[in-house]
Order: structure tokens, then sequence, then C-alpha cells
């Protein structure tokens, strides 16, 4: 897992620098559908679990998790 | 309900996802996560950590309940989350399961039968879109 220095970014900058990776964005701002339009990478990780157990570090902010990319091909859910 | 309101949502293959939001009693913690929305879900499930987050006592359970998962059958809390926005939907104390997710779901958690219930959700895979017909 990785922090970042902070920096605003729109979220298709996050889209090219965080392909595959989950990360922890403080929201700027976000659209009617809850999508983040700009915010702050917190941290980031192919590990969604590391994530999470950052959460605590960053309570009473407004936070969005994502997932960057879309799930391999051939992938399937049966839960 | 006035008149069903229509929402679209997210779709990864044959998958239907969207977004929520939750939040602690004074909101100074919020957090949006994904859900997949999952009509073989009987309870909607969010990551113990993110409860945690927003003030859930996972300690001190509503209740707790015994889930059949992938892997065999576990005994998860069930916590009222402070808060839970979803499709523009509002809902103060929503029971929810605190339970993490396989990391591969590439989603945080589940939206259950029981928020689709609720709001009368009529669900149109093929649009990509949820009609809820019924205030809650």
């Amino acid at each position: 897992m990785a922090e970042t220095i902070p920096e605003i970014l729109t979220f298709e900058e996050m889209q090219h620098r965080y392909i595959g990776e989950w990360v922890l964005i403080a929201e700027h701002e976000s659209d009617e559908n809850m999508q983040v339009v700009r915010g702050e990478v917190l941290v980031h990780s192919v590990n969604r679990d590391e994530i999470y157990n950052r959460l605590k570090d960053f309570q009473g902010r407004s936070l969005a998790i994502e997932y960057i990319g879309t799930p391999p091909a051939n992938w399937a859910v049966m839960l | 309900m006035s008149k069903p309101r229509v929402y679209r949502v997210n779709r990864w293959g044959d998958l239907l996802w969207l977004r929520i939001a939750v939040g602690n009693q004074d909101g100074s913690s919020i957090v949006k996560v994904r859900l997949l929305i999952d009509t073989g879900a009987s309870f909607t499930t969010l990551p113990t950590r993110v409860l945690q987050l927003v003030g859930c006592e996972l300690e001190q359970p509503l209740r707790t309940q015994n889930i059949t998962v992938a892997s065999g059958i576990i005994s998860a809390p069930v916590v009222a989350v402070p808060w839970f926005n979803c499709l523009g939907q509002r809902i103060e104390n929503f029971p929810v399961v605190a339970y993490t997710i396989p990391t591969n779901a590439f989603v945080d958690g589940l939206l259950g039968i029981d928020f689709l219930r609720r709001y009368r959700a009529i669900i149109n895979v093929a649009e990509v879109e949820i009609r809820l017909t019924n205030d809650g």
C-alpha cells in the first residue's frame, strides 16, 4: 500500500494513475450517482483490505472507496 | 411515493452495482462504497471496517444472523447504520449485516432484498436501471 502527496485529481486522472488498484479518496466533488468527480487519493493498493484497515486514520472526513478498472473478462460472482 | 422514480445503475458483464453512502450520527464521517445489487441476498451487507468508521459497535449488535455464504454458514452481527443513502433514499438506523465479502468480488458489499422490497424496486436488467415504486 502507498500513501500519496496531497493533490486534487479528477476521477479521470485517477483512472490513469491507479488502474487495477483500490483507492481511498477524500471527496471534494461528486455527481448525482455518487461518482467522484474530484478528490484527493489518500492511499492506494491492489489489496482492498489494506484500504479498509486505513479507514480509521481518516475519521471525520467524506470518503469514497473505489476500484479503478473493470474485473477480468472471465470474471464471475456467485456469493 | 407520488410517482415511480427511475435510477440508472452500473453494469459489469451481467451484474448490476451502484454506489451508496453511509455516515455517522453527526454527519462528520461519510463513506461511499459500491454494492452489488443482489436479489439472492436476504440482507444488505457492508464491510466491518466501514461500519466501525461510522460508529457501529459490532460487539453490541442488534442481533446475530446465520448466513449461508459460498464457504458455508457464518454468524454475522446485524447493526443499525446511523444513516444509509441509496438511490435517493435516506434511511436512519438501517439494519445491515456486518460482513466483509471476498475482495475479488470487486465491490464492497451487497444491496439485498431488504432494501429492494422496502421500496418495491423493479429492476430492469436490460436497461440497467431500477424503478422505486414505494416511499418505504
